[in-house]
């Protein structure tokens, strides 16, 4: 990271969503995960579209561009948080924010084959081995998989961090012309077009998602 | 509280944190921003226990550290990746 505004955004960010959890704790108190997400996104994607219209903001115009919104906002939003909401009843919370530590992982593989800048080095390998294996040893009394519910828990949420390795990879290689203000609003939108039928669908099936495990579970969101 | 919880998570988890997580992405490279993954948990999990004031455990602080040293890994050791000359340019420009 070359410059200080970089180190500092990286850091506040850092803060951020290491501080979510204790407020989706305090919310799932209330709302059940689905709803309580559900809400969330589509407040900030309100407030979010409104800061467009005032700053003036153009929206994109190119198709391309419209698709690689779709595309990430299904991949970052709606299949990530789905699996997440789904695989996160069947595991703890360490195992899950141990396999939430792979993006960076998954990530590498896939700048380095959409990115001539950020190849695969053995200094990259190594550092994200070192990372994920150090989560690992944060939540290391919490990591048993019992069971196949667990197991397909696990495989959830696996597929949800390569979805959304996936989805930065592709918006760095090819949302550089789009504000963040329009690839987050039209990455939300996209994304709950797909959560806003999975929530209906945990309520008619009465999911039962267990607030104990899911409290303190979601670090990245 | 289920009001104030997603006011913050609204705004400052959402609205904000992806702003700012999308400028980085555009302005850094993605294989550093991601890195954010991998503090996440260490800051709740240390969070969770000033709030709930208990005390920080071993697992805790060996973890921390190899997650602070795979990180300082990557970012002060500079790989040399093969760039393309616009690339490079983007690079110098933004990283």
């Amino acid at each position: 990271m070359g410059n200080m505004k970089a180190r500092l955004v990286w850091l506040v960010l850092c803060g951020i969503w290491g501080s979510t959890w204790l407020f989706i704790k305090l919310g799932l108190a209330d709302l059940p995960p689905f709803t309580f997400a559900g809400i969330r996104f589509v407040i900030a994607c309100t407030i979010l579209v409104s800061l467009i219209r005032i700053r003036g903001i153009q929206l994109p115009k190119a198709r391309a561009d419209w698709i690689l919104l779709a595309i990430t906002g299904i991949l970052a939003f709606g299949l990530n948080y789905g699996l997440l909401f789904w695989g996160e009843q069947y595991i703890s919370s360490g195992l899950a924010a141990l396999l939430q530590a792979t993006i960076p992982a998954f990530g590498l593989v896939f700048a380095h084959f959409h990115l001539p800048g950020e190849r695969l080095s053995w200094t990259r390998i190594g550092g994200v081995i070192l990372g994920v294996c150090g989560v690992a040893v944060v939540f290391s009394n919490q990591l048993a998989v019992a069971g196949s519910e667990a197991l397909a828990g696990c495989v959830a949420l696996i597929f949800s961090s390569i979805f959304v390795a996936y989805s930065n990879v592709l918006v760095k290689a090819y949302g550089k012309n789009l504000e963040p203000a329009i690839l987050s609003a039209g990455q939300m939108f996209f994304g709950l077009l797909l959560l806003r039928p999975l929530e209906y669908h945990s309520k008619v099936t009465r999911c039962t998602f267990i607030g104990r495990r899911w409290q303190s579970s979601r670090f990245f969101i | 509280m289920a009001v104030i919880a997603l006011f913050y998570l609204a705004v400052v988890g959402s609205v904000i944190a992806f702003l700012l997580y999308y400028w980085l992405v555009l302005n850094i490279d993605v294989t550093k921003s991601m890195l954010i993954a991998l503090v996440t948990p260490v800051v709740a999990v240390s969070l969770g226990m000033i709030v709930l004031d208990e005390e920080i455990g071993w697992r805790t602080l060996i973890g921390g550290a190899m997650i602070i040293t795979g990180i300082a890994f990557i970012v002060v050791c500079k790989a040399k990746p093969q760039r393309s000359t616009e690339d490079a340019k983007d690079f110098q420009t933004s990283a």
